[in-house]
């Protein structure tokens, strides 16, 4: 349409960040142009490291201050340049005619002050003259805006009290009370489940087009970019590799960076292709039962079921999947086969071995974990090939021989056997999820547990670490428990697929048969939920 | 929120019977023999046997045990074997000067460490930051007979500005009282003071790298507002823990304080009772400190809860 007459409410130009010397390229965002009009959504992709949220960081003037002396060019906002102004000038604008959404609603909202008082804190600032019962009221308001039941019970419940997706809510609200020209969000789906997140995108979209708010939505999920952008922008080492609209950009990428991308999100069509012959059965779990109790008022106890009674059985070879929401019991489930919780009730049994109870010495050698967060499991303050070595050596190997054996893990999973020597910071993200993995197999384990051990990561870096736990299962004989909220990585990776809901199975079986032709509503919500995907279940159906 | 203060409340019901029962352990199983000690050098062992009869202490532990836990509860701490005035007598004039020192030195601390601690995290880095904790860590290694006679030297000695030791109740003379407390407060408190100061300056620090602090700087909260409702509310529960733990180092570091300013404290009652094996005082003393210090920690687990939701469930 006519771009020279419509004033953009973002306009970057030429934008530079420095890096401190010695970081490992001079510029953290080299030479960026991006414009987003009123009442449009940009979407900022690209993997982490390339830029996105340091520009997102720069416009709100949150950059550390190490960057912020190494920042050109200009930012307008609405054709006031950001980077000009006072910082009492800054304080006024932020807040009320841009405002930001953050990755982890958790952790972005204040932990010990209710959510109302927070929202509230948007209008002391910048409405100091508003009265007490007029801000109760907007906060209110806001609240309802954002589809929350019961405002008022929410505007007293403090962060800990909610939902994941009624946190991020709270944020929204918060950001959008003064209904500011410019939205930015920052990843603000990530850390969600899909049905969580295919709402909050709903509700974001919603908002944008109804209030005409400009919105800067920084994502690596391609997928989402497909449900709600408007405009994408590419970005790849600080710098912008391609533009467009998204009908240009993801149906007809000219970069191999964005083909890359896309093509990293697996297509939940894309089904593996030949079913195996599959072992005996490994594992065999009965009527398992883990229930945790909370407390309520002075003596009373509430005792609620975190996995109420699963049947599951896995086979030698076998890669199953449990997916569900987050409070589904998928992950307490892995943690008791793994003998790192102790089961309320039934049965765990590894192999033929009926005496061994779970969690036993032997069986923990037996049922090795990879956690979520490498950045995490990893011990910093010890060299990675210390970690990897601990485990056999408290079963009895030499020394040597754990090193050994250590030196060629780190080739199994594709790392050269002299970065043993190294810290873990000294690796990226998906080195170290490698790392995490050449150490659960030091123990020589039947069964691998990998609980959400690809959600942290990148979708091109997930790729790869998925196809090297395929390959790792293929030449070692492993049997793969795959915990995921993800079920396009379930798709790509298992035989078997286990729907968990509330602590129980919801449905079970093939890939093919559970996401071609889903039995129970829950996982049909769930594959609705799925970001971007919505034209490929027809082939599946197709193929079963 | 009041089923967690009842709650917790209660919970100081077993301490303290625990407690009770340590004490009375200690000092009966201490190898001393309280009978022979009264009875004097000059005693036969007859006369120390009809004396032991005398005093139940001949009954076993247990029965001795109800008994004493029994008067106890009913606020009679028995009576000093070398003055035979009651315990709690005793006690109830030697507290006033301990807890003043006490509460003194911690406001002291908390006053000037708490805001010390919290402009060096603000300035991490740079000179004041370098400054200030420099500062704490003098404060922090001076042994505290060093700062005591630094101190009365040269503002007491020399110009005479403050008594050189002593102590004046409140009610007889309440400036003479101040005067005569700044030099020991200030002994004892200046290593609380840096302890605090760093505590500080650490859990600010942390709570200024949070998210919710960038948020609301996203907010356009002004750099005030973002530490003080922000960081500082945050850090909070770290610092008055250390400040609540700090109570009972406190209550042991008074003893030598108290001596080297002659002030008539708790401490310097305890010194003399162990030294004269009179061990109704020392029982008195130590059940008393024992619960003021269970006393405290309640009232910080309180704290806790009105500063932070999550810790009330």
């Amino acid at each position: 349409m006519n771009q020279t007459k419509e004033p953009a409410v973002l306009d970057i130009a030429g934008l530079q960040i420095d890096l401190p010397i010695g970081a490992d390229r001079p510029h953290a965002v080299a030479n960026l142009d991006l414009r987003i009009r009123r009442g449009e959504m940009v979407c900022l992709v690209g993997e982490s490291g390339s830029g996105k949220s340091l520009t997102a960081m720069a416009t709100m003037g949150l950059l550390p201050r190490v960057l912020q002396r190494g920042v050109r060019g200009t930012i307008s906002l609405a054709g006031r340049d950001l980077l000009k102004v006072t910082p009492q000038q800054r304080r006024q604008i932020v807040g009320r005619e841009v405002s930001m959404i953050f990755q982890e609603p958790m952790t972005a909202l204040h932990p010990v002050v209710n959510v109302g008082a927070q929202i509230e804190e948007v209008l002391k600032i910048h409405r100091p003259k508003l009265g007490a019962g007029e801000r109760r009221e907007q906060v209110l308001a806001a609240l309802q805006a954002v589809q929350l039941p019961s405002p008022e019970q929410i505007s007293r419940a403090y962060p800990h009290e909610l939902s994941g997706g009624q946190r991020q809510r709270v944020m929204i609200a918060m950001a959008l009370i003064l209904d500011p020209m410019l939205l930015i969000a920052d990843e603000p789906t990530t850390a969600l489940d899909v049905t969580t997140q295919a709402e909050i995108l709903r509700l974001i979209k919603d908002l944008q087009v109804r209030r005409g708010t400009g919105v800067l939505f920084i994502t690596h999920d391609i997928g989402v970019v497909r449900d709600i952008a408007d405009h994408v922008v590419v970005m790849q080492h600080g710098q912008v590799v391609e533009q467009g609209s998204a009908e240009a950009v993801l149906g007809n990428p000219r970069q191999d960076y964005t083909r890359a991308l896309i093509n990293a999100i697996p297509e939940l069509g894309s089904v593996r292709p030949e079913p195996k012959d599959l072992g005996p059965v490994l594992v065999r779990m009965t009527d398992l039962r883990k229930s945790f109790t909370r407390r309520k008022g002075l003596f009373r106890q509430e005792r609620f079921d975190a996995v109420g009674g699963v049947d599951l059985t896995l086979r030698r070879g076998e890669v199953l999947s449990v997916v569900g929401e987050s409070g589904s019991g998928k992950s307490t489930l892995a943690r008791c086969l793994a003998g790192l919780t102790v089961p309320s009730g039934g049965q765990i049994v590894v192999g033929s071995d009926v005496s061994q109870a779970a969690g036993s010495r032997r069986q923990r050698q037996r049922v090795q974990m990879v956690f979520q967060d490498p950045n995490r499991s990893l011990n910093p303050r010890r060299k990675v090939g210390e970690s990897i070595i601990e485990g056999p050596m408290n079963f009895g190997a030499s020394r040597k021989e754990a090193t050994a054996r250590a030196a060629e893990l780190m080739e199994l999973v594709g790392l050269r056997p002299d970065s043993l020597d190294r810290f873990p910071y000294q690796f990226s993200g998906g080195q170290r999820q490698r790392i995490c993995i050449a150490r659960a197999l030091a123990l020589q384990p039947e069964v691998l547990i990998a609980d959400e051990a690809v959600s942290a990561l990148d979708a091109t870096v997930q790729q790869q670490v998925v196809r090297l736990l395929d390959d790792i299962r293929r030449r070692l004989d492993l049997s793969i428990l795959f915990i995921t909220h993800d079920l396009r990585v379930a798709a790509q990776i298992s035989d078997t697929i286990v729907v968990m809901q509330r602590g129980r199975i919801a449905e079970s079986g093939s890939v093919a048969a559970v996401l071609g032709s889903p039995q129970s509503d829950y996982t049909k919500r769930l594959l609705a939920a799925v970001p971007g995907q919505k034209h490929s279940f027809t082939e599946i159906e197709a193929n079963d | 929120m009041i089923s967690f203060l009842l709650r917790r409340a209660l919970a100081t019901v077993p301490v303290i019977a625990i407690v009770m029962l340590a004490v009375f352990l200690v000092v009966h199983l201490g190898g001393s023999d309280p009978a022979r000690i009264i009875a004097g050098d000059s005693a036969g062992a007859a006369e120390v046997e009809t004396l032991r009869e005398a005093l139940g202490l001949n009954r076993p532990l247990p029965i001795q045990f109800l008994d004493w836990a029994g008067n106890t509860l009913r606020g009679d701490l028995g009576s000093s074997l070398f003055y035979g005035t009651p315990v709690v007598d005793m006690i109830s004039v030697r507290i006033g000067p301990t807890i003043a020192l006490a509460i003194g030195t911690l406001l002291f601390a908390v006053v000037l460490g708490v805001p010390m601690g919290t402009f060096a995290a603000v300035t991490a880095g740079r000179w004041p930051d370098k400054l200030l904790m420099g500062v704490a860590s003098i404060g922090f290694s001076l042994p505290i007979f060093i700062v005591a006679y630094t101190l009365v030297y040269w503002l007491a000695l020399v110009p005479g500005w403050f008594p050189v030791q002593g102590f004046t109740p409140p009610q007889t003379d309440f400036g003479q009282f101040l005067r005569g407390m700044t030099l020991p407060i200030i002994t004892l408190g200046a290593f609380y003071m840096s302890l605090f100061a760093r505590v500080s300056r650490a859990a600010v620090l942390d709570m200024l790298k949070e998210d919710f602090v960038r948020t609301a700087r996203a907010k356009g909260a002004t750099p005030l507002r973002v530490l003080t409702a922000h960081a500082l509310r945050c850090a909070a529960v770290p610092i008055i823990t250390i400040i609540g733990s700090s109570f009972a180092g406190l209550l042991g570091g008074v003893v030598v304080t108290e001596t080297l300013f002659n002030i008539p404290g708790l401490g310097r009652l305890v010194t003399e009772a162990i030294l004269k094996r009179d061990f109704p005082i020392i029982q008195g003393v130590i059940l008393v400190t024992a619960l003021i210090y269970i006393f405290v920690n309640m009232v910080v687990d309180m704290i806790y809860a009105l500063l932070d939701p999550r810790i009330r469930q």
